[in-house]
């Protein structure tokens, strides 16, 4: 679909770059500012618009249309238009679909969801974790977003591999999903040493007393780096339970922590005054 | 424009640091629970981020240092994994490392300090310590749990009025209306982002994707590297974000505004860039005791003229409180002189630039960064660290990774 001269006009009006590629001379924010009000009023196929406009990162020829999309998202924010906010979202969304668009592009349309999308986003970038090339960004995006993105993640998960699946098994971690604990007791199971941390990480977000010894037992038993970050999240876990008032669950951890890590000193010493704390 | 806040050299900040090694209480490091090797001996060290700051980071631990491990992701062409390394996971599992300087760009300072923390180490960290407000507490929670030391690579502090910051720290004042404003010294144009650029080849030396890290994979561009990479919010924060600790660090001190954060944030900015640190004129930051902070850049916009500074002398303080109170604070004791990290490593001690208080300096600066970026005003509560009332400028105070980086 052409882009309307009405749109490529606005879009000519903002800032060209300076000598040295950077905003930094010339720059009027209320000029701008105008210019995205105008902007704003052309609703949805300006949105649009901006989409198709977008170029190769970097180039002179995105520069703009990637500001103005940015700008307009935030406008939507600035102004508390929730029906604005969820049109333009949903365009974002309708065009990760598009064939025609560039992954570059497609990636940025994740980016500005991170910022702006809310529910409604998380089904497309759901879609988005099948594909290597965008999984990362629709990953953080889901994470940022929060509200739905949990139910999202589990539903893709059994169908996701490698670097897809880790992705979307770090992500439940962060968000902390209840209902994801037994996804995330498999995670610390396998094969991939960052999917196992994730899953650490997750239970340990949690604080779910069952699955304390889980999480021990995979800590006493790794070594190096994943050892650190398991034996993080133990400690993580023991904290989260004695703030939801299970503190016998926590002393327990605190206690088999104190109990094993004699070649850990400051583990065992973090383990002691933790005891001490809680009695 | 020569900053008020910084009157405390790094150069100056050293030589107090020896002095403070040579006075040192020799306790055994068995008896402190560290292994064998009394404190007088040497620690082993490590230096993660080896250029720009790096050596200089490194010698702000003081002396009886030896370096054992560096580590940069330029070093493919020469890491052995015995003293070189890319992986700072690999120099992180190794239990001759006592001490480690974090100088890499400040989008892994929160996850390297957080891990060396955990894996028993000390930390020198360049400032600023985070990238978003939600990692500095991560950074002062693995302070406390594991009781280890750290220590912000920037001394402010530690020139710092303590009869002033005993006023705050006493207690005694419920309402402060001071206004302190500083104006200039945080290099916004030269800290800003490219918006056009030209995409290269990754240099052979690279790893690339280890240097973006929690930021996404972007194509690689040298300006994002070496010292530039300030300039985008993918790592650091512009400016602001890299300069305002040093001129924050004195003042957030003196006024006790290291002990909670503001609840109201007014900016005044053009629009930013979604990825490209810009221009920004002015940020006036209320506190919930009626305190004023207002950091003008000086370098966009015409300059801030809402409030006049008041009432920032000691003398102009003393006088809000009652003469009871006066007395009540005469008989109170003054405030502990603050710890240097080499006396701290040896002694065990609280560093007087710990993950605590630098978490509510930089918070000051990340809170401005997300209003400049939000480009509105925003509430804060203190106790919770999260803006109130606006889910989406929230997520920027906690800002997802890319995996498998997380807090």
């Amino acid at each position: 679909m052409a882009v309307s001269e009405e749109l490529q006009a606005l879009v000519a009006q903002l800032p060209d770059a300076d000598g040295r590629g950077m905003y930094t001379e010339n720059i009027d924010k209320d000029a701008i500012e105008a210019t995205i009000a105008a902007m704003f009023e052309g609703g949805v196929p300006f949105v649009r618009g901006l989409v198709e406009m977008l170029d190769e990162p970097g180039t002179a020829e995105n520069l703009k249309p990637h500001y103005a999309l940015h700008c307009l998202a935030n406008h939507t924010l600035v102004i508390q238009d929730e029906p604005a906010r969820a049109n333009l979202a949903g365009v974002l969304c309708e065009k990760l679909a598009d064939p025609e668009l560039a992954v570059h592009n497609k990636e940025y349309l994740c980016q500005t969801l991170q910022w702006v999308g809310r529910r409604e986003s998380c089904a497309a970038l759901g879609r988005c974790l099948h594909d290597e090339d965008l999984v990362e960004a629709a990953a953080m995006a889901l994470v940022a977003i929060r509200q739905g993105a949990a139910d999202t993640l589990r539903t893709t998960l059994p169908e996701l591999q490698g670097k897809c699946r880790m992705h979307a098994v770090y992500a439940l971690a962060v968000l902390a999903d209840p209902q994801a604990v037994s996804h995330l007791r498999d995670a610390l199971q396998d094969e991939d040493r960052e999917v196992r941390i994730a899953g650490g990480l997750g239970l340990a977000q949690l604080a779910a007393p069952d699955t304390a010894e889980a999480l021990l037992a995979a800590a006493e038993q790794a070594t190096g780096w994943e050892r650190i970050q398991l034996s993080h999240d133990c400690f993580l876990l023991a904290e989260n339970l004695a703030a939801a008032g299970e503190s016998a669950a926590a002393v327990t951890i605190y206690q088999h922590l104190w109990e094993t890590r004699d070649d850990e000193p400051h583990l065992r010493e973090a383990a002691e005054k933790a005891l001490a704390a809680s009695r | 424009m020569k900053s008020q806040a910084w009157d405390i050299s790094r150069r100056q900040f050293l030589g107090t640091a020896a002095a403070g090694v040579a006075t040192a209480t020799i306790v055994p490091r068995n008896v402190l629970g560290r292994g064998q090797t009394p404190p007088s001996e040497e620690f082993g060290g490590a230096l993660i981020g080896c250029g720009g700051r790096g050596r200089g980071t490194f010698r702000s631990m003081g002396d009886g240092i030896r370096m054992l491990a560096q580590c940069d992701v330029r070093f493919l062409d020469r890491a052995d994994n015995k003293t070189i390394y890319t992986d700072y996971r690999r120099v992180l599992e190794r239990k001759d490392v006592d001490v480690v300087a974090i100088a890499t760009p400040p989008g892994w300072h929160a996850l390297m300090s957080v891990a060396a923390m955990a894996a028993g180490k000390d930390v020198m960290c360049e400032k600023p310590m985070t990238r978003f407000i939600s990692e500095g507490r991560a950074v002062a929670e693995a302070e406390k749990r594991y009781g280890r030391i750290f220590q912000i690579c920037t001394f402010g502090r530690f020139g710092g009025n303590r009869r002033l910051r005993k006023i705050f720290e006493s207690g005694l004042l419920d309402r402060c209306d001071t206004v302190r404003i500083l104006r200039g010294g945080v290099k916004v144009k030269q800290w800003s982002g490219r918006v056009v650029f030209d995409v290269r080849p990754v240099p052979d030396n690279l790893d690339w994707e280890m240097y973006c890290g929690p930021a996404p994979l972007r194509p690689y561009h040298p300006h994002r590297f070496g010292g530039s990479h300030r300039g985008y919010w993918d790592y650091e924060g512009g400016g602001l974000a890299d300069m305002a600790n040093h001129h924050l660090d004195r003042p957030a001190y003196e006024y006790g505004r290291d002990m909670t954060a503001p609840v109201e944030v007014i900016p005044h900015a053009p629009i930013a860039h979604p990825e490209a640190c810009g221009m920004w004129g002015w940020c006036e930051m209320k506190y919930a005791d009626g305190f004023t902070l207002v950091l003008d850049s000086g370098e966009w916009g015409p300059a801030y003229d809402r409030l006049e500074q008041r009432n920032t002398s000691e003398g102009d303080i003393l006088k809000m409180l009652s003469e009871e109170d006066r007395e009540k604070l005469d008989e109170m004791p003054d405030p502990e002189p603050l710890v240097r990290f080499a006396e701290a490593i040896r002694t065990r001690k609280q560093a007087g630039g710990n993950a605590e208080v630098t978490q509510r300096v930089a918070t000051i600066y990340h809170l401005a960064n997300v209003a400049f970026r939000c480009n509105r005003p925003l509430r804060f509560d203190p106790d919770t660290e999260r803006i109130v009332g606006d889910d989406e400028a929230d997520r920027l105070v906690n800002q997802p990774m890319r995996a498998p980086w997380v807090l």
